[in-house]
Protein backbone atom coordinates (compact mmCIF):
# COMPACT_ATOMS: atom_id res chain seq x y z
CA UNK A 1 0.00 0.00 0.00
CA UNK A 2 1.48 3.10 -0.90
CA UNK A 3 0.84 6.01 1.28
CA UNK A 4 2.66 9.11 0.73
CA UNK A 5 0.21 11.15 -0.02
CA UNK A 6 -1.45 9.86 3.59
CA UNK A 7 -1.35 11.00 7.02
CA UNK A 8 -1.03 8.41 10.11
CA UNK A 9 -4.02 6.44 9.97
CA UNK A 10 -5.57 4.51 13.18
CA UNK A 11 -7.93 1.74 12.79
CA UNK A 12 -10.07 -0.26 15.27
CA UNK A 13 -12.66 -2.74 15.21
CA UNK A 14 -14.43 -4.28 18.45
CA UNK A 15 -17.56 -4.97 16.29
CA UNK A 16 -17.08 -9.31 16.97
CA UNK A 17 -15.41 -11.50 19.84
CA UNK A 18 -12.01 -9.78 17.48
CA UNK A 19 -10.64 -6.66 19.08
CA UNK A 20 -8.04 -5.00 16.58
CA UNK A 21 -6.37 -2.10 15.94
CA UNK A 22 -4.13 -1.31 13.17
CA UNK A 23 -1.91 2.04 12.15
CA UNK A 24 -0.14 3.00 9.18
CA UNK A 25 2.49 5.63 8.95
CA UNK A 26 4.93 6.04 6.01
CA UNK A 27 3.87 2.84 4.22
CA UNK A 28 4.60 0.79 7.45
CA UNK A 29 1.97 -0.81 9.22
CA UNK A 30 1.38 -1.69 12.87
CA UNK A 31 -1.25 -3.67 14.52
CA UNK A 32 -2.59 -5.80 17.11
CA UNK A 33 -5.38 -8.51 17.33
CA UNK A 34 -7.49 -10.32 20.30
CA UNK A 35 -9.50 -12.46 20.61
CA UNK A 36 -12.17 -11.71 23.66
CA UNK A 37 -15.44 -11.52 24.01
CA UNK A 38 -16.44 -8.91 26.50
CA UNK A 39 -13.41 -7.86 26.98
CA UNK A 40 -12.98 -5.10 24.10
CA UNK A 41 -14.03 -2.27 26.47
CA UNK A 42 -10.78 -2.52 28.94
CA UNK A 43 -8.54 -3.55 25.98
CA UNK A 44 -8.96 -1.18 22.99
CA UNK A 45 -7.64 1.59 24.36
CA UNK A 46 -4.26 0.21 25.72
CA UNK A 47 -3.85 -1.74 22.69
CA UNK A 48 -4.24 1.26 20.63
CA UNK A 49 -1.68 3.07 23.09
CA UNK A 50 0.74 0.20 23.05
CA UNK A 51 0.65 0.18 18.87
CA UNK A 52 1.52 4.38 19.15
CA UNK A 53 3.80 3.64 21.62
CA UNK A 54 5.25 0.67 19.23
CA UNK A 55 5.53 2.88 15.98
CA UNK A 56 6.62 5.80 17.28
CA UNK A 57 4.13 7.97 16.97
CA UNK A 58 2.58 10.66 18.72
CA UNK A 59 -1.66 10.95 19.28
CA UNK A 60 -1.26 14.39 17.27
CA UNK A 61 0.07 13.03 14.16
CA UNK A 62 -3.08 10.59 13.61
CA UNK A 63 -4.79 12.50 10.83
CA UNK A 64 -7.60 9.70 10.05
CA UNK A 65 -9.77 6.96 12.01
CA UNK A 66 -11.34 4.09 10.49
CA UNK A 67 -13.75 2.18 12.83
CA UNK A 68 -15.49 -1.41 12.49
CA UNK A 69 -19.12 -0.25 12.01
CA UNK A 70 -20.91 -3.49 12.31
CA UNK A 71 -23.14 -5.19 11.51
CA UNK A 72 -22.18 -7.61 14.64
CA UNK A 73 -22.38 -8.11 18.24
CA UNK A 74 -24.64 -4.46 19.11
CA UNK A 75 -22.54 -3.57 22.10
CA UNK A 76 -19.42 -4.19 20.84
CA UNK A 77 -20.57 -2.38 17.35
CA UNK A 78 -21.08 0.25 19.33
CA UNK A 79 -18.00 0.15 21.39
CA UNK A 80 -16.71 0.57 18.09
CA UNK A 81 -18.02 3.19 17.23
CA UNK A 82 -18.49 5.54 20.44
CA UNK A 83 -14.03 4.79 20.49
CA UNK A 84 -13.87 5.96 17.01
CA UNK A 85 -16.02 9.25 17.58
CA UNK A 86 -14.50 10.66 20.82
CA UNK A 87 -10.80 9.75 19.10
CA UNK A 88 -11.75 11.79 16.15
CA UNK A 89 -13.35 14.64 18.11
CA UNK A 90 -10.52 14.83 20.61
CA UNK A 91 -7.78 14.52 17.73
CA UNK A 92 -10.04 16.95 15.34
CA UNK A 93 -9.61 14.26 12.79
CA UNK A 94 -12.00 12.78 10.10
CA UNK A 95 -13.75 8.96 10.23
CA UNK A 96 -14.45 6.31 8.00
CA UNK A 97 -16.77 3.22 8.40
CA UNK A 98 -16.05 0.68 7.26
CA UNK A 99 -18.19 -2.70 7.55
CA UNK A 100 -17.40 -5.84 9.65
CA UNK A 101 -18.72 -8.34 6.22
CA UNK A 102 -16.79 -6.18 3.88
CA UNK A 103 -13.51 -6.51 6.87
CA UNK A 104 -14.04 -10.79 6.84
CA UNK A 105 -13.59 -11.02 3.04
CA UNK A 106 -10.78 -8.82 3.03
CA UNK A 107 -9.56 -11.46 5.55
CA UNK A 108 -10.35 -14.34 3.36
CA UNK A 109 -9.15 -12.04 0.25
CA UNK A 110 -6.06 -11.06 1.49
CA UNK A 111 -3.70 -12.61 -1.74
CA UNK A 112 -5.12 -9.73 -3.87
CA UNK A 113 -6.10 -12.47 -6.79
CA UNK A 114 -9.61 -12.64 -8.08
CA UNK A 115 -12.19 -13.31 -5.51
CA UNK A 116 -15.89 -14.18 -4.82
CA UNK A 117 -16.31 -14.63 -1.15
CA UNK A 118 -20.01 -14.90 0.98
CA UNK A 119 -19.31 -13.65 4.31
CA UNK A 120 -21.93 -14.77 6.97
CA UNK A 121 -21.28 -13.62 10.04
CA UNK A 122 -23.11 -15.45 13.02
CA UNK A 123 -25.88 -12.86 13.73
CA UNK A 124 -27.60 -15.15 16.89
CA UNK A 125 -31.16 -15.66 17.18
CA UNK A 126 -31.20 -18.33 14.08
CA UNK A 127 -29.79 -15.90 11.58
CA UNK A 128 -26.51 -14.42 9.48
CA UNK A 129 -25.50 -11.24 8.39
CA UNK A 130 -25.05 -11.73 5.38
CA UNK A 131 -22.73 -10.34 1.70
CA UNK A 132 -21.47 -11.28 -1.14
CA UNK A 133 -17.72 -10.00 -1.98
CA UNK A 134 -16.08 -9.66 -5.25
CA UNK A 135 -12.82 -8.73 -6.91
CA UNK A 136 -12.54 -9.45 -10.95
CA UNK A 137 -9.11 -8.02 -11.47
CA UNK A 138 -6.00 -8.76 -9.49
CA UNK A 139 -5.30 -5.70 -7.05
CA UNK A 140 -9.04 -4.14 -7.03
CA UNK A 141 -10.87 -4.02 -3.92
CA UNK A 142 -13.07 -6.82 -2.83
CA UNK A 143 -16.83 -4.92 -3.91
CA UNK A 144 -20.03 -5.74 -2.21
CA UNK A 145 -22.14 -7.21 -4.63
CA UNK A 146 -26.33 -6.33 -3.78
CA UNK A 147 -26.21 -5.39 -0.41
CA UNK A 148 -25.77 -5.97 2.97
CA UNK A 149 -28.63 -8.03 4.95
CA UNK A 150 -29.85 -10.08 8.00
CA UNK A 151 -31.97 -13.31 7.49
CA UNK A 152 -32.20 -16.52 8.10
CA UNK A 153 -29.53 -19.32 6.39
CA UNK A 154 -32.62 -21.20 4.62
CA UNK A 155 -32.76 -17.80 2.70
CA UNK A 156 -29.33 -16.79 1.55
CA UNK A 157 -29.04 -17.31 -2.40
CA UNK A 158 -25.74 -16.65 -4.77
CA UNK A 159 -25.85 -15.23 -8.23
CA UNK A 160 -25.23 -17.12 -10.99
CA UNK A 161 -22.04 -17.50 -12.52
CA UNK A 162 -20.65 -17.73 -8.96
CA UNK A 163 -19.34 -21.15 -9.77
CA UNK A 164 -15.97 -20.38 -8.38
CA UNK A 165 -16.18 -18.98 -4.78
CA UNK A 166 -15.14 -19.11 -1.18
CA UNK A 167 -17.47 -19.15 2.04
CA UNK A 168 -15.85 -16.91 5.18
CA UNK A 169 -17.20 -15.60 8.33
CA UNK A 170 -18.53 -17.62 11.68
CA UNK A 171 -22.04 -17.75 10.23
CA UNK A 172 -20.14 -20.81 8.23
CA UNK A 173 -19.68 -22.24 12.14
CA UNK A 174 -22.76 -22.36 13.09
CA UNK A 175 -25.00 -22.75 10.06
CA UNK A 176 -22.61 -24.15 7.42
CA UNK A 177 -25.23 -26.91 6.85
CA UNK A 178 -28.19 -24.65 6.22
CA UNK A 179 -26.68 -22.31 4.14
CA UNK A 180 -24.83 -25.20 1.95
CA UNK A 181 -28.16 -26.86 1.69
CA UNK A 182 -29.79 -23.16 0.76
CA UNK A 183 -27.21 -22.41 -1.97
CA UNK A 184 -26.86 -26.10 -3.35
CA UNK A 185 -23.38 -25.45 -4.77
CA UNK A 186 -20.43 -26.16 -2.49
CA UNK A 187 -17.60 -23.38 -1.63
CA UNK A 188 -13.67 -23.83 -2.98
CA UNK A 189 -12.81 -23.27 0.71
CA UNK A 190 -14.38 -22.22 4.16
CA UNK A 191 -12.82 -20.22 6.45
CA UNK A 192 -15.45 -20.48 9.22
CA UNK A 193 -13.05 -19.03 11.81
CA UNK A 194 -12.31 -15.51 9.77
CA UNK A 195 -13.25 -12.30 12.13
CA UNK A 196 -12.42 -8.95 10.81
CA UNK A 197 -9.15 -7.36 11.49
CA UNK A 198 -8.45 -3.64 11.57
CA UNK A 199 -5.66 -4.26 9.43
CA UNK A 200 -8.46 -4.59 6.87
CA UNK A 201 -9.67 -1.58 7.48
CA UNK A 202 -6.31 0.93 6.18
CA UNK A 203 -6.84 0.17 2.57
CA UNK A 204 -10.75 1.15 2.47
CA UNK A 205 -9.49 4.33 4.84
CA UNK A 206 -6.48 5.12 2.24
CA UNK A 207 -9.23 4.64 -0.84
CA UNK A 208 -11.55 7.33 1.46
CA UNK A 209 -8.82 9.97 2.39
CA UNK A 210 -7.86 9.98 -1.66
CA UNK A 211 -11.42 10.43 -2.66
CA UNK A 212 -12.72 12.43 -0.17
CA UNK A 213 -15.07 10.05 1.09
CA UNK A 214 -14.41 11.18 4.68
CA UNK A 215 -17.23 11.22 7.48
CA UNK A 216 -17.11 13.53 10.60
CA UNK A 217 -16.79 12.55 14.63
CA UNK A 218 -20.63 13.26 14.89
CA UNK A 219 -21.91 11.12 11.66
CA UNK A 220 -20.13 7.95 12.69
CA UNK A 221 -22.87 5.74 12.97
CA UNK A 222 -22.87 1.68 14.23
CA UNK A 223 -24.61 -0.18 10.89
CA UNK A 224 -26.77 -2.97 12.81
CA UNK A 225 -28.73 -4.16 9.84
CA UNK A 226 -31.22 -5.70 12.51
CA UNK A 227 -33.58 -3.00 13.22
CA UNK A 228 -36.48 -4.53 14.48
CA UNK A 229 -35.50 -4.55 18.28
CA UNK A 230 -38.56 -3.95 20.23
CA UNK A 231 -40.42 -6.97 19.86
CA UNK B 1 -9.90 23.20 36.16
CA UNK B 2 -12.51 22.76 33.55
CA UNK B 3 -14.38 19.24 33.74
CA UNK B 4 -16.81 17.83 31.18
CA UNK B 5 -19.72 15.51 32.54
CA UNK B 6 -20.92 12.83 30.69
CA UNK B 7 -24.25 10.67 31.55
CA UNK B 8 -25.75 8.02 29.88
CA UNK B 9 -27.04 5.59 32.45
CA UNK B 10 -30.31 5.38 31.14
CA UNK B 11 -32.69 7.59 28.96
CA UNK B 12 -31.44 10.77 29.08
CA UNK B 13 -28.14 11.83 27.54
CA UNK B 14 -26.49 14.84 29.76
CA UNK B 15 -23.17 16.88 29.31
CA UNK B 16 -21.98 19.33 31.35
CA UNK B 17 -18.91 21.44 31.75
CA UNK B 18 -17.95 22.40 35.53
CA UNK B 19 -15.58 24.95 36.03
CA UNK B 20 -13.74 24.74 39.25
CA UNK B 21 -13.64 28.83 39.38
CA UNK B 22 -16.39 29.62 37.65
CA UNK B 23 -19.36 26.84 38.92
CA UNK B 24 -21.40 25.34 36.41
CA UNK B 25 -20.87 26.85 32.68
CA UNK B 26 -23.66 25.18 31.10
CA UNK B 27 -25.29 22.14 30.97
CA UNK B 28 -27.00 20.28 28.07
CA UNK B 29 -29.55 17.54 27.86
CA UNK B 30 -31.18 15.08 24.95
CA UNK B 31 -34.23 13.33 26.86
CA UNK B 32 -35.59 9.59 25.04
CA UNK B 33 -38.97 9.99 26.96
CA UNK B 34 -40.73 10.08 23.87
CA UNK B 35 -39.05 7.58 22.22
CA UNK B 36 -39.40 4.63 24.95
CA UNK B 37 -42.95 6.13 25.87
CA UNK B 38 -44.39 4.30 22.44
CA UNK B 39 -43.52 1.27 24.28
CA UNK B 40 -44.29 2.40 27.71
CA UNK B 41 -41.36 2.03 29.62
CA UNK B 42 -37.37 2.37 28.63
CA UNK B 43 -36.30 0.18 26.27
CA UNK B 44 -32.65 -0.59 26.33
CA UNK B 45 -31.55 -1.34 23.20
CA UNK B 46 -33.14 1.71 21.70
CA UNK B 47 -31.67 3.56 24.36
CA UNK B 48 -28.44 2.82 23.43
CA UNK B 49 -29.03 3.23 19.72
CA UNK B 50 -30.24 6.95 20.76
CA UNK B 51 -26.75 7.44 23.11
CA UNK B 52 -24.52 6.77 20.45
CA UNK B 53 -26.24 9.71 18.29
CA UNK B 54 -26.71 11.96 21.03
CA UNK B 55 -23.62 12.28 22.56
CA UNK B 56 -20.79 14.16 19.95
CA UNK B 57 -23.60 16.58 18.72
CA UNK B 58 -24.37 17.93 22.50
CA UNK B 59 -20.67 18.43 23.19
CA UNK B 60 -20.64 20.37 20.38
CA UNK B 61 -23.77 22.58 21.71
CA UNK B 62 -22.18 22.87 25.27
CA UNK B 63 -18.94 23.85 23.37
CA UNK B 64 -20.25 26.79 21.30
CA UNK B 65 -22.48 27.74 24.60
CA UNK B 66 -19.93 28.33 26.37
CA UNK B 67 -17.37 29.33 24.09
CA UNK B 68 -14.82 26.70 24.79
CA UNK B 69 -12.55 24.00 23.04
CA UNK B 70 -11.92 20.47 23.63
CA UNK B 71 -8.47 21.92 23.90
CA UNK B 72 -9.16 23.75 27.23
CA UNK B 73 -10.76 20.56 28.98
CA UNK B 74 -8.77 19.44 32.10
CA UNK B 75 -10.24 16.00 32.90
CA UNK B 76 -13.59 14.09 31.89
CA UNK B 77 -15.94 12.31 33.80
CA UNK B 78 -18.51 10.09 32.88
CA UNK B 79 -21.08 7.49 34.69
CA UNK B 80 -19.82 4.07 34.63
CA UNK B 81 -22.96 2.94 37.06
CA UNK B 82 -25.67 1.65 37.76
CA UNK B 83 -27.52 1.77 35.02
CA UNK B 84 -28.17 -0.14 31.63
CA UNK B 85 -25.04 -2.20 30.56
CA UNK B 86 -25.37 -0.91 27.04
CA UNK B 87 -26.05 3.08 27.88
CA UNK B 88 -23.32 3.14 29.73
CA UNK B 89 -20.79 1.76 27.73
CA UNK B 90 -21.47 4.74 24.71
CA UNK B 91 -20.95 7.12 27.02
CA UNK B 92 -17.93 5.45 28.48
CA UNK B 93 -16.59 4.96 25.30
CA UNK B 94 -17.06 8.59 24.03
CA UNK B 95 -15.68 9.94 27.03
CA UNK B 96 -12.57 7.83 27.70
CA UNK B 97 -11.56 7.92 24.03
CA UNK B 98 -11.94 12.11 23.94
CA UNK B 99 -9.74 11.47 27.18
CA UNK B 100 -7.15 9.69 25.55
CA UNK B 101 -6.64 11.75 22.44
CA UNK B 102 -6.62 15.49 24.50
CA UNK B 103 -4.21 13.56 26.57
CA UNK B 104 -6.38 14.23 30.10
CA UNK B 105 -7.44 12.11 32.50
CA UNK B 106 -10.63 10.35 32.88
CA UNK B 107 -13.23 9.27 36.14
CA UNK B 108 -15.81 6.68 35.65
CA UNK B 109 -18.46 8.28 38.18
CA UNK B 110 -21.29 6.41 40.38
CA UNK B 111 -24.41 7.79 39.42
CA UNK B 112 -26.01 8.10 43.07
CA UNK B 113 -23.01 9.59 44.02
CA UNK B 114 -23.45 12.30 41.81
CA UNK B 115 -26.99 12.53 42.51
CA UNK B 116 -26.41 13.32 45.85
CA UNK B 117 -23.64 15.52 45.19
CA UNK B 118 -25.70 17.72 42.97
CA UNK B 119 -27.26 20.06 45.53
CA UNK B 120 -23.37 21.05 46.54
CA UNK B 121 -23.83 22.90 42.85
CA UNK B 122 -26.24 25.63 44.36
CA UNK B 123 -25.40 28.83 45.53
CA UNK B 124 -26.14 27.81 49.19
CA UNK B 125 -24.25 24.37 49.75
CA UNK B 126 -25.46 22.28 52.33
CA UNK B 127 -22.27 21.67 54.24
CA UNK B 128 -21.29 17.96 55.32
CA UNK B 129 -22.33 15.69 57.26
CA UNK B 130 -25.68 15.05 55.99
CA UNK B 131 -28.54 12.65 55.15
CA UNK B 132 -29.38 12.11 51.51
CA UNK B 133 -32.51 10.95 50.41
CA UNK B 134 -31.95 9.53 46.84
CA UNK B 135 -35.47 9.05 45.16
CA UNK B 136 -36.02 8.25 41.60
CA UNK B 137 -37.02 5.49 38.86
CA UNK B 138 -34.54 3.29 39.82
CA UNK B 139 -33.33 3.53 43.51
CA UNK B 140 -34.98 5.05 46.66
CA UNK B 141 -32.46 5.68 49.39
CA UNK B 142 -31.34 6.89 52.63
CA UNK B 143 -27.26 7.85 52.76
CA UNK B 144 -25.74 9.04 55.42
CA UNK B 145 -23.09 11.08 53.95
CA UNK B 146 -19.87 12.11 56.17
CA UNK B 147 -17.71 13.64 53.15
CA UNK B 148 -16.94 13.01 49.47
CA UNK B 149 -17.02 8.93 49.45
CA UNK B 150 -18.16 8.53 53.00
CA UNK B 151 -20.91 7.09 52.51
CA UNK B 152 -23.26 4.79 54.56
CA UNK B 153 -26.80 3.33 53.79
CA UNK B 154 -29.20 3.31 56.31
CA UNK B 155 -32.14 2.39 54.22
CA UNK B 156 -33.43 1.47 50.41
CA UNK B 157 -36.22 -0.11 48.91
CA UNK B 158 -37.22 -3.50 49.01
CA UNK B 159 -39.08 -3.99 46.39
CA UNK B 160 -40.03 -1.11 43.43
CA UNK B 161 -38.39 2.54 43.40
CA UNK B 162 -40.69 5.51 44.68
CA UNK B 163 -40.73 6.71 40.85
CA UNK B 164 -41.16 3.16 39.84
CA UNK B 165 -44.49 2.80 41.97
CA UNK B 166 -45.43 6.50 40.30
CA UNK B 167 -44.83 5.06 37.02
CA UNK B 168 -46.53 1.68 37.89
CA UNK B 169 -49.48 3.67 39.25
CA UNK B 170 -49.79 6.50 36.72
CA UNK B 171 -50.26 3.71 34.32
CA UNK B 172 -53.10 1.93 35.88
CA UNK B 173 -54.34 4.90 36.15
CA UNK B 174 -54.03 5.27 32.15
CA UNK B 175 -51.69 8.44 32.20
CA UNK B 176 -48.97 8.79 30.26
CA UNK B 177 -45.26 7.83 30.21
CA UNK B 178 -43.32 9.04 32.76
CA UNK B 179 -46.15 9.19 35.26
CA UNK B 180 -44.37 11.04 37.89
CA UNK B 181 -45.33 14.67 36.75
CA UNK B 182 -48.92 12.98 35.07
CA UNK B 183 -49.78 11.99 37.97
CA UNK B 184 -48.74 14.89 40.55
CA UNK B 185 -51.12 16.85 37.84
CA UNK B 186 -53.67 14.58 38.29
CA UNK B 187 -53.35 14.11 42.00
CA UNK B 188 -53.81 18.04 42.23
CA UNK B 189 -57.71 17.39 41.85
CA UNK B 190 -57.99 15.08 43.81
CA UNK B 191 -59.55 15.43 47.17
CA UNK B 192 -58.14 14.73 50.37
CA UNK B 193 -59.40 11.77 53.10
CA UNK B 194 -61.44 10.39 49.93
CA UNK B 195 -59.10 7.40 49.86
CA UNK B 196 -56.61 6.23 51.97
CA UNK B 197 -53.60 4.47 51.56
CA UNK B 198 -51.45 2.72 54.47
CA UNK B 199 -47.84 4.15 54.79
CA UNK B 200 -45.49 0.91 54.11
CA UNK B 201 -43.09 -0.16 56.75
CA UNK B 202 -43.50 3.22 58.98
CA UNK B 203 -45.08 1.24 61.68
CA UNK B 204 -41.86 -0.56 62.58
CA UNK B 205 -38.68 0.13 63.09
CA UNK B 206 -35.61 0.98 60.82
CA UNK B 207 -35.10 2.80 57.45
CA UNK B 208 -36.07 0.53 54.43
CA UNK B 209 -38.79 1.48 52.65
CA UNK B 210 -41.38 -0.66 50.04
CA UNK B 211 -43.65 0.52 47.39
CA UNK B 212 -44.70 -2.35 45.53
CA UNK B 213 -48.10 -2.74 48.15
CA UNK B 214 -48.86 0.70 47.40
CA UNK B 215 -48.93 0.32 43.74
CA UNK B 216 -50.85 -2.82 44.31
CA UNK B 217 -53.51 -1.39 46.75
CA UNK B 218 -53.83 1.52 44.01
CA UNK B 219 -54.91 -1.01 41.32
CA UNK B 220 -57.66 -2.42 43.76
CA UNK B 221 -59.35 1.27 44.15
CA UNK B 222 -59.10 1.62 40.47
CA UNK B 223 -60.43 -1.75 39.83
CA UNK B 224 -63.74 -1.24 42.72
CA UNK B 225 -64.10 2.25 42.06
CA UNK B 226 -64.17 1.91 37.99
CA UNK B 227 -66.31 4.47 36.26
CA UNK B 228 -66.90 6.11 39.40
CA UNK B 229 -66.39 10.14 38.33
CA UNK B 230 -63.12 11.81 39.63
CA UNK B 231 -62.13 8.62 41.79
CA UNK B 232 -59.14 8.52 39.65
CA UNK B 233 -58.01 12.03 40.36
CA UNK B 234 -58.86 10.90 44.02
CA UNK B 235 -56.50 7.27 43.84
CA UNK B 236 -53.76 9.45 42.84
CA UNK B 237 -54.06 11.88 45.23
CA UNK B 238 -54.39 9.08 47.90
CA UNK B 239 -51.27 7.32 46.31
CA UNK B 240 -49.00 10.52 46.70
CA UNK B 241 -49.99 11.48 50.07
CA UNK B 242 -49.23 7.90 50.73
CA UNK B 243 -45.09 8.36 49.27
CA UNK B 244 -45.25 11.50 50.41
CA UNK B 245 -45.66 11.12 54.35
CA UNK B 246 -43.68 7.73 53.84
CA UNK B 247 -40.57 9.62 52.81
CA UNK B 248 -41.56 12.29 55.67
CA UNK B 249 -41.64 9.84 58.37
CA UNK B 250 -38.07 7.89 57.50
CA UNK B 251 -36.00 10.66 56.56
CA UNK B 252 -37.48 12.55 60.41
CA UNK B 253 -36.22 8.93 61.42
CA UNK B 254 -32.67 9.45 59.61
CA UNK B 255 -31.80 12.55 61.00
CA UNK B 256 -32.74 11.52 64.67
CA UNK B 257 -30.98 8.27 64.21
CA UNK B 258 -27.88 9.91 62.77
CA UNK B 259 -28.34 13.39 64.74
CA UNK B 260 -27.70 15.11 61.39
CA UNK B 261 -29.29 18.73 60.88
CA UNK B 262 -29.13 18.48 57.30
CA UNK B 263 -31.27 16.86 55.06
CA UNK B 264 -30.03 16.81 50.94
CA UNK B 265 -32.76 15.11 48.29
CA UNK B 266 -32.05 14.43 45.04
CA UNK B 267 -33.28 12.52 42.04
CA UNK B 268 -35.99 12.71 39.74
CA UNK B 269 -39.03 12.22 42.06
CA UNK B 270 -37.72 14.73 44.43
CA UNK B 271 -38.91 17.32 41.59
CA UNK B 272 -42.16 16.70 43.54
CA UNK B 273 -44.04 19.31 44.72
CA UNK B 274 -46.05 17.53 47.53
CA UNK B 275 -43.49 15.82 48.54
CA UNK B 276 -40.96 18.69 48.50
CA UNK B 277 -43.61 20.68 50.72
CA UNK B 278 -44.21 17.62 53.12
CA UNK B 279 -39.97 17.30 53.78
CA UNK B 280 -40.18 20.86 54.43
CA UNK B 281 -43.03 20.97 57.04
CA UNK B 282 -41.13 17.83 58.65
CA UNK B 283 -37.69 19.39 58.49
CA UNK B 284 -38.89 22.72 60.56
CA UNK B 285 -40.58 20.78 62.82
CA UNK B 286 -37.33 18.53 63.25
CA UNK B 287 -34.99 21.65 63.60
CA UNK B 288 -33.31 20.35 60.41
CA UNK B 289 -32.58 22.07 57.07
CA UNK B 290 -33.62 20.45 53.18
CA UNK B 291 -31.55 21.39 50.71
CA UNK B 292 -32.56 20.48 46.77
CA UNK B 293 -30.90 21.00 43.44
CA UNK B 294 -32.86 23.19 41.42
CA UNK B 295 -35.49 21.17 39.39
CA UNK B 296 -33.25 20.23 36.09
CA UNK B 297 -30.91 19.01 38.20
CA UNK B 298 -33.07 16.65 39.85
CA UNK B 299 -33.45 13.90 37.04
CA UNK B 300 -30.63 12.82 35.25
CA UNK B 301 -27.93 15.49 33.92
CA UNK B 302 -24.25 15.46 33.12
CA UNK B 303 -23.62 18.46 35.38
CA UNK B 304 -24.01 16.63 38.53
CA UNK B 305 -21.57 14.18 36.90
CA UNK B 306 -18.97 16.52 35.75
CA UNK B 307 -19.30 18.17 39.60
CA UNK B 308 -18.90 14.29 41.39
CA UNK B 309 -16.08 14.14 38.78
CA UNK B 310 -14.24 17.99 39.93
CA UNK B 311 -14.70 16.03 43.47
CA UNK B 312 -12.52 13.48 42.66
CA UNK B 313 -10.25 14.57 40.00
CA UNK B 314 -9.02 17.44 42.11
CA UNK B 315 -6.93 15.75 43.80
CA UNK B 316 -5.66 13.60 40.92
CA UNK B 317 -7.88 10.36 40.93
CA UNK B 318 -8.14 9.28 37.88
CA UNK B 319 -9.19 6.07 35.66
CA UNK B 320 -6.28 3.99 33.44
CA UNK B 321 -7.30 3.37 30.07
CA UNK B 322 -9.64 0.71 30.13
CA UNK B 323 -13.55 1.91 30.29
CA UNK B 324 -15.14 -1.05 32.46
CA UNK B 325 -19.13 -0.38 33.23
CA UNK B 326 -20.66 -1.17 36.39
CA UNK B 327 -24.45 -1.62 35.53
CA UNK B 328 -24.74 -2.85 39.42
CA UNK B 329 -22.46 -0.97 41.76
CA UNK B 330 -23.19 -0.51 45.69
CA UNK B 331 -22.61 2.85 46.44
CA UNK B 332 -21.56 2.11 49.86
CA UNK B 333 -18.63 0.16 47.92
CA UNK B 334 -16.85 3.96 47.19
CA UNK B 335 -14.09 5.15 49.06
CA UNK B 336 -13.11 9.04 49.48
CA UNK B 337 -11.04 10.55 46.60
CA UNK B 338 -7.49 9.62 46.20
CA UNK B 339 -4.75 10.27 44.12
CA UNK B 340 -4.26 7.69 41.33
N1 LIG C 1 -43.22 15.45 39.73
C1 LIG C 1 -42.91 14.15 39.93
N2 LIG C 1 -43.57 13.42 40.85
C2 LIG C 1 -43.25 12.12 41.06
N3 LIG C 1 -42.32 11.45 40.38
C3 LIG C 1 -41.64 12.13 39.45
C4 LIG C 1 -41.89 13.50 39.18
N4 LIG C 1 -41.04 13.90 38.18
C5 LIG C 1 -40.31 12.81 37.86
N5 LIG C 1 -40.66 11.74 38.61
C6 LIG C 1 -40.15 10.38 38.52
O1 LIG C 1 -38.73 10.39 38.57
C7 LIG C 1 -38.22 9.27 37.83
C8 LIG C 1 -37.11 9.74 36.92
O2 LIG C 1 -36.06 10.19 37.72
P1 LIG C 1 -34.50 10.14 37.34
O3 LIG C 1 -34.33 10.66 35.96
O4 LIG C 1 -33.76 10.78 38.44
O5 LIG C 1 -34.24 8.63 37.51
P2 LIG C 1 -34.00 7.35 36.62
O6 LIG C 1 -33.13 7.62 35.48
O7 LIG C 1 -35.34 6.77 36.35
O8 LIG C 1 -33.29 6.44 37.70
P3 LIG C 1 -31.84 6.45 38.33
O9 LIG C 1 -31.39 7.85 38.49
O10 LIG C 1 -32.07 5.75 39.61
O11 LIG C 1 -31.00 5.67 37.38
C9 LIG C 1 -39.40 8.67 37.10
O12 LIG C 1 -39.81 7.50 37.76
C10 LIG C 1 -40.47 9.76 37.18
O13 LIG C 1 -41.79 9.28 37.14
Amino acid sequence: MSTADTPVIIALDACTEACSVALTTGGNVFSRHAVIPRGHARELLPMLDGLLAEAGVSRDAIGLVAYGRGPGAFTGVRISVAVAQGLARGLGCPVIGVSSLQAVADVAGRDAGPHRVAVAIDARMGEVYWGLYERLEANQPLKLRDEEAVLPPAAVTLPTGWTEWQAAGTGWAVHSQALLAALGTAPARILDQALPDARCLLPHAVAAWRNGTLENAASARPVYLRDNVTG
Amino acid sequence: MLILGVETSCDETGLALYDSAGGLLSHVLHSQVDLHALHGGVVPELASRDHIRRVIPLLDQLLQQTDRRTAEIDGIAYTRGPGLAGALLVGAGVARSLAWALDRPALGIHHMEAHLLAPLLEPEPPAFPFVALLVSGGHTMLVQVAGVGRYRLLGESVDDAAGEAFDKTAKLLGLGYPGGPALERLARQGRQGVFRLPRPMTDRPGLDFSFSGLKTQARNLIRRHEGTEDAAADIAHAFQEAVADTLAIKCRRALTDTGAGRLVVSGGVSANGVIRTRLDDMARAANAEVYYPRLDLCTDNGAMVAYAGWCRMQVGECDGLDFDVRPRWSLASLQPPAAD
